[in-house]
């Protein structure tokens, strides 16, 4: 893969994004050879990828929805710079169809799968259709009728424990936990009373509640003549409230068998919906059964690529940029290895011990570690403002060992050497996580953060 | 190009010469030069920053002058102190752009987006606004074309249009300074 290529059939990328994704996606354009053009707000002037990149230019004030989000503006840039494709990231667009549709329509590529399969695998609900349809397993579940009509139906075909709750609810509304059979016709009877004054709507819904239960996501990726493959798992379990605080790979939860159908589930929905360029299938694992589940797909690069990267030897955004420009995915299923293991650590402006508060201000210090086997993705520099307009990720910390353990032995290490001053972060949430037994051990399941934490910063 | 022999001893960049540098900058596909010319220390950069220090600093710097204005004629605009040298002897394109000091007390107009600035309300017509012109609140200065769809840039208040930064049908960021006003 290091032999002299051809050229590539992108000459000059928009990056139409902000902070370490921006710079990221400079990186690989320039790797490649191709040009970038970063498109900023007004409080991003000045910023790392405006400085790395061949080009950049002011698309708007600080609000998102004026600049980032502004497909006027973009493709206004990126056509007045001569750009032939848009790198949307991840957030802002990355995930709009209407904006593949515009970038489609004014000659752009936009470097990211096409607007259809966006459409079928975006909205979770068709993309719980779609995957039962192919046979990918779902969270058991459904509205409470025909077939599963009866209490004993539903025990039969949802398993225990589940929950209950009114169609027309959201938000925890009505939602009741059932444990034994005897449990279910009165939860079903009050629930529907509930619905029925709160919704007028009486229409129920249940679905397995999984007590035991690992994020997993498989990353794949496809390209346009029809090639399909993953790149192995991560675990996503350590999350707070369903923000992803660290991911690992492999996933330590998962024995060969498990990474089998877990990966053959995520390559089977990729193929089937003829997906191009880079994805995230993510799944729950449940640890008592050793079954999994689809929750949804993202159909983008993830925040926690570089985990992969570092895992398998892929650079996955030159694939996204290969593919866009229609070259053939580099690597065969058989040629991807992954070799030893990787943490990512997520070093947000958040204080931890208030409730992972954003905080904006200057840096002042910024020492960020260096040396053997860690690799951290920024945006930031000494002196830099952290912006209170857009998300507070500061720096990814991926550190590489041949096992976990020593991948935690290094963490430790790495962190302790990271100092950044001005704004407090989630460093000492992580330096705490990696002193914990649970976590030592990765005796994990996803709310399992929320819980501890809480206890040891309130106790 | 051509620096101090010895037959010349205070070695420094001449103002014809800061112009020929700048130009052939301008020309080039370089994002940064670095020259340093006996005690001159010069930095021409893209990312809208002209450096022009005299390492000597025998005397405090006078207010910008050519280097910023020659510069400023080739898209990138100067930021810091010019040695007198340079800046005692005007520069052609200093002619027709006011230094940074001169512009003291005007008023800025910005474009509202980024697009294609039109100075004319059609090829064959004349400029909405010269240097000199008087306009009033609400008067047309300029279009911005955004993907086919053109908008109005507007006086946000009466006075005398001083300067015109940028050229007719050319590209301009979000918030790039299109004119100076000087109040009525």
């Amino acid at each position: 893969m290091t032999a002299p290529r051809a050229k590539l059939a992108i000459r000059r990328v928009l990056v139409a994004n902000r902070g370490e994704v921006a710079v990221r996606v400079v990186r690989a354009c320039r790797d490649l050879g191709v040009e970038s053009v970063v498109a900023f707000s007004e409080p991003d002037r000045g910023s790392l990828a405006t400085q790395l990149a061949d080009d950049a230019i002011c698309i708007g004030p600080a609000s998102a929805k004026d600049s980032y989000l502004n497909t006027t503006a973009l493709l206004s840039a990126a056509l007045a710079k001569g750009c032939d494709a848009v790198h949307p990231g991840y957030g802002f667009l990355a995930e709009s169809p209407e904006f593949v549709d515009k970038c489609e329509s004014n000659g752009l590529i936009f470097i990211g799968p096409r607007a259809e399969t966006m459409r079928a695998l975006g909205d979770k609900l068709s993309a719980r259709r779609t995957a039962a349809a192919l046979g990918v397993p779902i969270v058991p579940g459904g509205t409470v009728d025909g077939e599963l009509a009866t209490p004993a139906a539903i025990v039969e075909q949802v398993g225990l424990p589940l929950l209950v709750k009114a169609s027309a609810g959201g938000g925890g509304r009505g939602l009741r936990r059932v444990d034994t059979p005897e449990q279910l016709p009165a939860a079903l009877a009050q629930c529907a009373a509930e619905a029925r004054a709160a919704f007028d709507d009486d229409t129920l819904y249940v679905e397995r509640y999984l007590t035991n239960a690992r994020h997993v996501e498989v990353q794949v990726f496809g390209d346009q003549h029809g090639n399909v493959i993953h790149l192995f798992e991560r675990d996503c379990t350590t999350q707070r409230r369903y923000q992803k605080l660290l991911e690992e790979a492999p996933s330590p939860a998962l024995s060969d068998e498990a990474r089998v159908a877990v990966t053959d589930s995520a390559c089977l929905l990729a193929r089937e919906t003829g997906y191009e360029g880079a994805g995230t299938v993510e799944f729950l694992f449940d640890q008592s059964t050793g079954e999994h589940f689809f929750i949804e797909m993202n159909t983008r690069l993830q925040v926690e690529h570089p985990v992969t990267e570092l895992l398998t030897g892929l650079d996955l955004v030159r694939m996204q940029l290969q593919v866009a420009a229609g070259e053939r995915l580099p690597v065969l299923q058989e040629d991807v290895t992954m070799r030893g293991h990787v943490v990512e650590f997520r070093i947000n402006a958040e204080d931890a011990r208030k409730g992972f508060l954003p905080s904006a201000g200057t840096i002042g210090r910024w020492r960020p570690p260096t040396g053997p086997w860690v690799r951290v993705d920024t945006h930031m520099e000494q002196g830099q403002d952290v912006s209170p307009f857009y998300d507070s990720l500061l720096a990814k910390v991926i550190v590489w060992g041949a096992t976990r353990g020593q991948v935690l032995e290094r963490s430790r290490r790495v962190l302790d050497e990271f100092v950044v001053e001005g704004v407090p972060t989630t460093l000492p949430f992580h330096l705490w996580l990696l002193e914990q037994p649970d976590f030592v051990t990765s005796q994990l399941y996803t709310t399992w953060v929320d819980t501890n934490w809480a206890r040891t910063v309130e106790p | 190009m051509k620096s101090g022999n010895e037959d010349n001893p205070p070695r420094t960049i001449t103002p014809a010469e800061l112009q020929e540098i700048v130009q052939v900058f301008a020309d080039s596909d370089l994002r940064e030069l670095r020259l340093t010319v006996g005690d001159v220390d010069l930095l021409v950069s893209r990312n809208e920053q002209v450096h022009v220090t005299d390492t000597t600093a025998r005397t405090p710097p006078p207010p910008l002058g050519g280097a910023s204005a020659a510069a400023a004629a080739t898209g990138v605009t100067a930021a810091d102190v010019a040695p007198p040298s340079v800046s005692q002897f005007p520069s052609t394109a200093q002619m027709t752009r006011p230094g940074k000091s001169d512009r003291d007390g005007l008023l800025e107009i910005r474009s509202p987006a980024v697009g294609m600035f039109y100075g004319r309300p059609a090829p064959d017509k004349p400029p909405f606004v010269e240097p000199g012109t008087t306009v009033s609140l609400g008067d047309p200065v300029g279009t911005i074309e955004v993907m086919k769809m053109f908008t109005t840039v507007t006086a946000e208040t009466a006075g005398t249009v001083v300067e015109v930064c940028v050229q007719d049908a050319t590209l301009v960021e979000y918030n790039q300074v299109l004119m100076y006003l000087a109040l009525a």
